[in-house]
């Protein structure tokens, strides 16, 4: 007699489980997904053009690319025009195989031909037309179409980042036809191929993208409607709090998601990294200040960082508070925190690291003290707050300038300053993608710290033609090394992503880069 | 015979302290606002002796501390003691509260007395700028002042900031003394240095200008308490003083605004810094119009 109701109690629960699951698991078609940029608008509408995340932010939802990274299993290279793709055995051959039948959003056909004009105008931009990442591509030495399902690109030299450059979100599939009667099309209409079409954009206001029903990926997106809104970081906190926003990419402080969960309760999910956000803020010596041309002063200056306490004492303030050296903390390559305190900067005893930091200020001669200008830009006063206080300890009087953008850059690539802050934002922690700015100057103008030094060339040049993933990160770390040694770079801080989202976006995956996943062909809500 | 002389000597007190203590009683609040002043004043010169911390002491085992024994008005959110912030906030506050008021007033007071003494197309074209400038609200012709000249610092003050909060202030105070400058014009002492031959600057400078002086120090008062007020408002906005230079509107700007609900002393106390100096500064010049007008004794 027991035993009927047992079961029939178990069997229920059974079903109620197995439905709630497939229920849970089965994405709903529909719904408005509402986010917020508090990055400010567009520079320009050409993602080849663009280096920032403005850009991606409003443009993402309407572009394919090659290939593009997993959000699901960051930083797994995944296909996106692409179906399948082979690697020949001397790295130098890749061929990939598109999907069938992809449209663009006027109604064309998009086709290996458009891949390959796009290839050719990230790598060889024509005349007029800027390519922010061209370097990134130098390796390529042609994009081939042999059939209109088949790409071949071949590089001059193996490069193990190969992957990781075609998935970059900024490579987006351009229409050959277009750009043959206009090659700067992409700056002024939005036209791909991407889940979502363009329906208006009001600057400093909001962008609004609607589903793209000829989206070559069967039943997605599931979408109807994508709008961004424009606004400053506070009011971002409050449209989240309110429920008029559902979340932000940027990501935010520990103590903002708390006051929006306070706010909100179940109508909103904290998602984090569980590591480093793909953000390194880093504070680069311009080595033609007379007293910074000196490795001593550079590398007292390092050592005189608690990077270990800073990180507790900025975290009310900022998501950029995970102690890390050049390598993304979490990834591959990075060093455990143990190996990490070896180095100049990462020491936990701090009284005997700033006593050797103003023994070496002596030793060159600055033994009265050191007076510096801080080239700072307007969202980061707390690493202002940070270093001045940590480079008194040692008798370094630092004059904190924070100039508005346009000057801050403007000082940037002029070099007026003596150290400044250069924040590392990107999609992949992959060195040969981030490390681009320690190539030697004057070559390389994006070496906004002006040094010149042939090792560190040699051990990017190494480590970019490395297939040998441990081989790999034995050379970086020893260039990590060596680069943190001489002083050419201190790191302040990693990221440490933090973002709330509403609880109806279903299939959110955070990752450590927020230029990941922007396409939205994957979200859904869940309807009430 | 020897004659011995006795000499009384009769001690007389300062003239300062006659007058101070004819100040005093007659106006025991402006007294009051004066040893606020000369004690904050006090306070902020000899900041490193009375502030119990270096203003950028950051600690992380302190990060927003309420007030206790240790921290007497707690602690910011990078640690930091904010009473020894006040007290070193208040060299920034009256650096350029006076390096301001004296170039306001003394530049109002050269265009107004000159513009009263000219007169005629001169006065009328120097009143219409006055105009044009005094129909720009003074926050915004702060702000733009600011942010066209950015910052340039000589002997540690922001000169452009300078700037920024005294120009605003010249329209107002060359009205009020270009009004007082012509009822002085009249006065026959001029008339006659005028007859004497004299010239026009020491017509100017040494007969009309010594007369003017108890307004001018009512406006330079006054005009000192609008720039504490209008230094904390661009500081505020985050055009102004920058972090981590301690500074009374900075600190009720960044993350204040977010947590004064969580720490209010975060608000509370450079709020009272600003009001209290403002009040005072006010008072001073209410006091000092009194003392000094003899319309007013009478």
């Amino acid at each position: 007699m027991r035993l009927i109701p047992m079961s029939a109690a178990c069997l229920l629960a059974a079903t109620h489980w197995l439905g709630g699951h497939a229920l849970a698991e089965t994405p709903q078609r529909g719904g408005e997904f509402v986010y917020a940029v508090s990055q400010g608008d567009p520079s320009t509408l050409d993602c080849h053009a663009s280096s920032t995340i403005t850009t991606t932010l409003r443009i993402g939802p309407h572009y394919s690319t090659l290939l593009k990274i997993d959000p699901a299993n960051y930083p797994k290279v995944v296909g996106d025009v692409a179906k399948e793709w082979t690697i020949s055995d001397d790295g130098l051959v890749y061929t990939f195989k598109l999907h069938p039948n992809i449209k663009f959003h006027d109604g064309s056909k998009l086709d290996s031909e458009d891949v390959k004009v796009s290839l050719d105008r990230l790598r060889a931009p024509p005349p007029g037309v800027f390519s922010a990442r061209q370097s990134l591509y130098s390796d390529i030495e042609s994009v081939e179409a042999p059939d209109p399902e088949t790409v071949v690109v071949r590089l001059s030299k193996p490069n193990a980042s190969m992957l990781e450059i075609l998935a970059v979100p900024t490579g987006c599939i351009y229409s050959a036809e277009l750009l043959r009667t206009d090659p700067d099309y992409p700056a002024k209409k939005v036209m791909g191929s991407g889940p979502f079409r363009f329906v208006s954009y009001t600057p400093g206001k909001e962008w609004v993208a609607e589903r793209f029903d000829d989206y070559f990926v069967e039943g997605k997106p599931y979408l109807d409607r994508v709008r961004s809104l424009t606004l400053t970081t506070p009011a971002m906190i409050n449209a989240i709090a309110s429920g008029q926003v559902m979340t932000d990419f940027r990501g935010m402080t520990e103590a903002d998601a708390q006051r929006i969960v306070e706010a909100r309760g179940d109508g909103v999910k904290i998602y984090r990294t569980n590591g480093s956000h793909n953000l390194l803020l880093l504070v680069l010596p311009n080595l033609e200040n007379p007293a910074l041309k000196d490795p001593r002063v550079r590398k007292a200056l390092a050592m005189a960082l608690d990077h270990w306490g800073g990180s507790r004492l900025v975290a009310r303030s900022t998501h950029s508070n995970y102690p890390g050296g050049l390598l993304r903390p979490g990834s591959e390559f990075a060093r455990t925190p143990e190996e990490l305190s070896k180095l100049p900067g990462f020491s936990r005893d701090m009284k005997t690291a700033r006593e050797q930091a103003r023994a070496l200020l002596k030793e060159a001669g600055y033994e009265k003290g050191l007076t510096l200008r801080f080239l700072n830009r307007r969202p980061f006063p707390y690493v202002g707050v940070f270093l001045i206080d940590q480079w008194r300890q040692i008798g370094v009087n630092v004059e904190h300038q924070q100039p508005e953008d346009p000057q801050f850059f403007a000082r940037r690539d002029a070099g007026d300053f003596d150290v400044m802050l250069n924040a590392f934002p990107d999609f992949s922690g992959d060195p040969t993608i981030q490390w681009g700015g320690f190539l030697s100057y004057p070559e390389n103008k994006s070496n906004f710290g002006r040094f010149s030094d042939p090792k560190v060339d040699e051990y990017y040049e190494r480590q970019k033609r490395e297939m040998d993933p441990a081989k790999r990160k034995q050379i970086l770390q020893e260039a990590e090394a060596y680069i943190l040694e001489q002083g050419y770079a201190m790191p302040f801080m990693w990221g440490n992503r933090v973002m709330v989202v509403d609880s109806r976006v279903q299939n959110y995956h955070v990752t450590p880069s927020n230029w990941v996943g922007l396409d939205f062909a994957d979200l859904w809500l869940k309807q009430n | 015979m020897s004659v011995s002389t006795t000499v009384f000597t009769v001690s007389r007190p300062a003239r300062w302290r006659v007058a101070f203590g004819q100040f005093a009683r007659r106006n025991p609040l402006g007294a009051a606002a004066l040893l606020f002043l000369a004690v904050l004043l006090l306070a902020g010169v000899f900041a490193p002796y009375v502030a119990p911390y270096h203003p950028l002491d950051t600690d992380y085992e302190a990060i927003l501390e309420a007030p206790s024994w240790a921290h007497l008005m707690g602690t910011d959110e990078y640690g930091r003691d904010i009473f020894s912030r006040i007290i070193y906030g208040a060299r920034t506050a009256l650096t350029l509260a006076v390096c301001a008021s004296l170039l306001g007033c003394l530049s109002g007071a050269v265009i107004g007395i000159s513009s009263a003494y000219f007169g005629g197309a001169f006065d009328t074209t120097i009143q219409r700028l006055m105009d044009i400038m005094l129909a720009i609200p003074g926050i915004v012709f702060a702000m733009v002042i600011a942010a066209v000249l950015g910052r340039h610092m000589v002997f540690g003050i922001d000169v452009n900031l300078v700037l920024a909060i005294a120009i605003p202030g010249i329209p107002n105070v060359a009205r009020v003394l270009r009004s007082a400058a012509l009822s002085v014009r009249t006065m026959p002492y001029v008339d006659a240095a005028i007859a004497a031959g004299y010239s026009r600057s020491r017509v100017i400078f040494r007969h009309m200008a010594p007369n003017l002086i108890a307004p001018w120090l009512v406006l330079v008062s006054a005009f000192a308490a609008q720039a504490i007020l209008l230094e904390s408002a661009l500081s505020f906005l985050g055009i102004g003083v920058v972090e981590p230079t301690p500074a009374w509107g900075l600190m009720l700007s960044g993350m204040s605004t977010q947590l004064f609900v969580e720490a209010p002393w975060l608000v509370i106390f450079p709020g009272l810094a600003v009001s209290a100096t403002v009040f005072a500064f006010s008072l001073l010049g209410d006091a000092l119009r009194d003392f000094l007008d003899p319309r007013l004794r009478m």
